[in-house]
């Protein structure tokens, strides 16, 4: 670390007015991301990755407001700066990559008129230079024969294509931070590891931070430095990823892994599991967990102290910190 | 990190390769790159649909008859020029209305009036009812909720009536007319336009460019209008026909601009001679219809080169 902290979320809530009551939507998340560092999130839908995204964005939807905590970017507390503020920085020193390649783009517009379309906005880039630029980003995100496909429309384009525009629309101001909100679900396999890397490589050549919202743990695995893992609007579990993944201390990080398939050929194939293991059950709906820990319905651990009393931040390492009262015990079933 | 780069670029190699082949034949293939011209790519898609440039050419054949009509022509459609009621012949070739005036100079002449207030009519309704739904489908809310209230109440007001009634106090004259007009009609567009919005605004693209950092206006008439765009059109196209029809209805009923002479006027003060001098008031209807229906046979036409999914390379 050391380096000073580029975004900064503490004790985020988030609810959400349902008319009849309020629910909190996320419940007090907090995270540090250094600048050109990579943060994973990860967990089943709905336990809030998304609008903790749109939270930093302050684009939260109608209905959705954020109850307390400070959001934090270079300094700056987004919640104080103004509209007018949050206008130039998004786009310009923050963007976002949305999960479905195929609508995220507009339709009657070229790729090369969107993406210049930004440049104009934020860098005052005239029409020549912009559309200059734009051939270049879509030659950085490497799209073939950029300075034809640039006059392409949308739909002319495949899905691998359409993310690598959408990526490329995110870095035309070298924003400080991008957030990639499951920026591969809507795509192949193996266009997923291609977009993955794009992004690795990307953020190492212009060294701005990513927040990687997936529920791919080999994904974060391979691309984060630090790694949430998000259940039921809390954090779970925090820390380098590293040891997050080797050493998870949360009963549901190690489910949410147990659950991730592995192929395996060959002599490993004898010891693989004959089935997947997954977790029992699903997350339950805003509004109805448990007094305790909103996870023990689910965990095979959970003992009555579980279901009634909230459990504590543990630190089990350094930097590494879970939200459970087992963290020391082996998972048994 | 080193190692990690050069794996990369070998694992973009995959797409690249397959994504470039189709590239090959284009003739376009080269390095300048090519100037981005979507209003040809319209006009081509445009031309291409054969109903349409039927509707565009007899438009034109139409505009260019009122506009240089009465200079070839050279009828006063208002004086006396035979017999009334003289039925289509050599000497008036469609014939004279019940002051004996000739047929053909009222419809050359009228042309213009009825066109113009078609034109202008289907101009405030569409501003108005874009303006309106704009608003109220973007901002949703109680912005949406007094709108649509407020378009609410001109859609039960009975709409020939209430322009009528808008006729009878500002005097008729045709900009009263084109405004009476507009006034009544703009709802059907500005409900469309909202359910459009409604419909757009929630759409990933949307999101993704307001974290671009686009503003309200940029959103609203950059961003959603273009796409609202097509049922607009057609909306507008349909909008002139009926704006058309409009004005020849109030006029048939005497509320038309006595000193101008208008389709909707020849077949308005012929009405009673219908049976027995039918070519005072066919002709102009048919002249009516033949607007109405190459406005509408344009309006689809251009709905359908918009649509970019529609367009050709």
């Amino acid at each position: 670390m050391g380096d000073e902290p580029l975004l900064e979320v503490r004790d985020l809530v988030v609810e959400v007015d349902t008319g009849k009551t309020v629910l909190p939507v996320i419940d007090g998340v907090s995270f540090i991301l250094a600048k050109g560092r990579t943060l994973g999130i990860v967990g089943e839908s709905g336990c809030g990755k998304s609008m903790t995204a749109l939270a930093v964005m302050q684009l939260l939807p109608p209905g959705f407001r954020i109850a307390s905590g400070e959001i934090r970017f270079c300094g700056e507390d987004l919640a104080r700066v103004g509209e007018r503020r949050l206008r130039a920085l998004r786009g310009n020193d923050m963007s976002m990559i949305f999960q479905e390649p195929m609508t995220s783009l507009n339709p009657v517009y070229t790729v090369g008129d969107q993406i210049g379309e930004t440049l104009r906005l934020h860098q005052r880039l005239g029409a020549a230079a912009a559309r200059q630029r734009t051939i270049e980003l879509l030659r950085s995100v490497h799209i073939p024969a950029a300075e034809r496909r640039v006059d392409d429309y949308p739909h002319q384009l495949s899905g691998g294509m359409r993310q690598r525009v959408m990526i490329a629309m995110a870095l035309a101001c070298r924003p400080k931070l991008i957030i990639a909100d499951e920026p591969t679900t809507a795509l192949d396999v193996t266009v997923q590891a291609q977009i993955f890397r794009l992004l690795e490589e990307l953020r190492e050549e212009t060294g701005t931070a990513i927040i990687l919202i997936t529920h791919d743990v080999g994904a974060v695995a391979e691309m984060a430095d630090e790694v949430a893992v998000f259940y039921a609007g809390k954090r779970a579990e925090f820390g380098p990823v590293d040891t997050v993944l080797s050493r998870a201390a949360h009963p549901y990080t190690r489910g949410l892994m147990a659950s991730t398939p592995r192929l395996r050929l060959g002599p490993a194939a004898a010891g693989a599991e004959p089935a997947l293991k997954e977790i029992a059950g699903v997350v339950p709906p805003l509004g109805e967990f448990e007094p305790g820990c909103r996870f023990s319905p689910r965990c095979p651990l959970a003992d009555l102290r579980c279901r009634d009393v909230p459990p504590p931040e543990e630190t089990v390492d350094r930097d590494h910190s879970a939200l459970c009262w087992k963290t020391g015990l082996e998972l048994v079933a | 990190m080193t190692s990690r780069s050069a794996s990369l670029a070998a694992a973009s190699g995959p797409e690249t390769a397959p994504a470039s082949a189709p590239q090959g034949p284009s003739p376009a293939a080269g390095t300048t790159p090519k100037p981005d011209r979507p209003l040809l790519d319209t006009c081509r898609m445009f031309a291409r649909n054969c109903p349409a440039m039927t509707g565009l050419v007899l438009l034109a054949t139409i505009v260019l008859a009122t506009l240089f009509g009465p200079g070839l022509y050279g009828v006063d459609p208002f004086s006396m020029v035979d017999m009334p009621f003289a039925p289509p012949g050599p000497d008036c070739l469609l014939g004279t209305d019940y002051l004996g005036r000739d047929i053909l100079a009222g419809v050359i002449v009228g042309g213009r009036a009825t066109l113009a207030v078609g034109a202008s009519a289907a101009a405030i309704t569409v501003l108005i009812g874009v303006v309106i739904g704009t608003f109220a489908g973007y901002f949703g809310g109680w912005v949406d909720a007094v709108l649509m209230k407020v378009t609410e109440f001109f859609q039960i007001l009975p709409t020939l009536l209430f322009a009528m009634v808008l006729v009878t106090i500002f005097s008729s004259s045709l900009v009263t007319i084109a405004i009476a007009i507009g006034a009544v009609s703009w709802t059907a567009t500005a409900r469309l336009t909202r359910a459009e919005f409604i419909r757009i605004r929630d759409l990933e693209y949307v999101k993704a460019a307001r974290t671009a950092g686009a503003r309200d206006f940029y959103l609203m008439f950059r961003v959603i209008l273009p796409a609202a765009l097509p049922p607009i059109i057609v909306a507008a196209a349909l909008a002139v026909g009926i704006s058309i029809l409009f004005e020849a209805g109030l006029s048939f009923l005497g509320l038309g601009d006595p000193n101008t002479m208008s389709w909707g006027m020849i077949i308005g003060q012929n009405r009673d001679y219908l049976l027995n001098a039918w070519w005072t008031v066919t002709f102009p209807g048919i002249a009516i219809f033949l607007t109405v229906l190459s406005i509408s046979l344009i309006g689809d036409g251009v709905n359908d080169a918009l649509n970019p999914r529609l367009r050709r390379r």
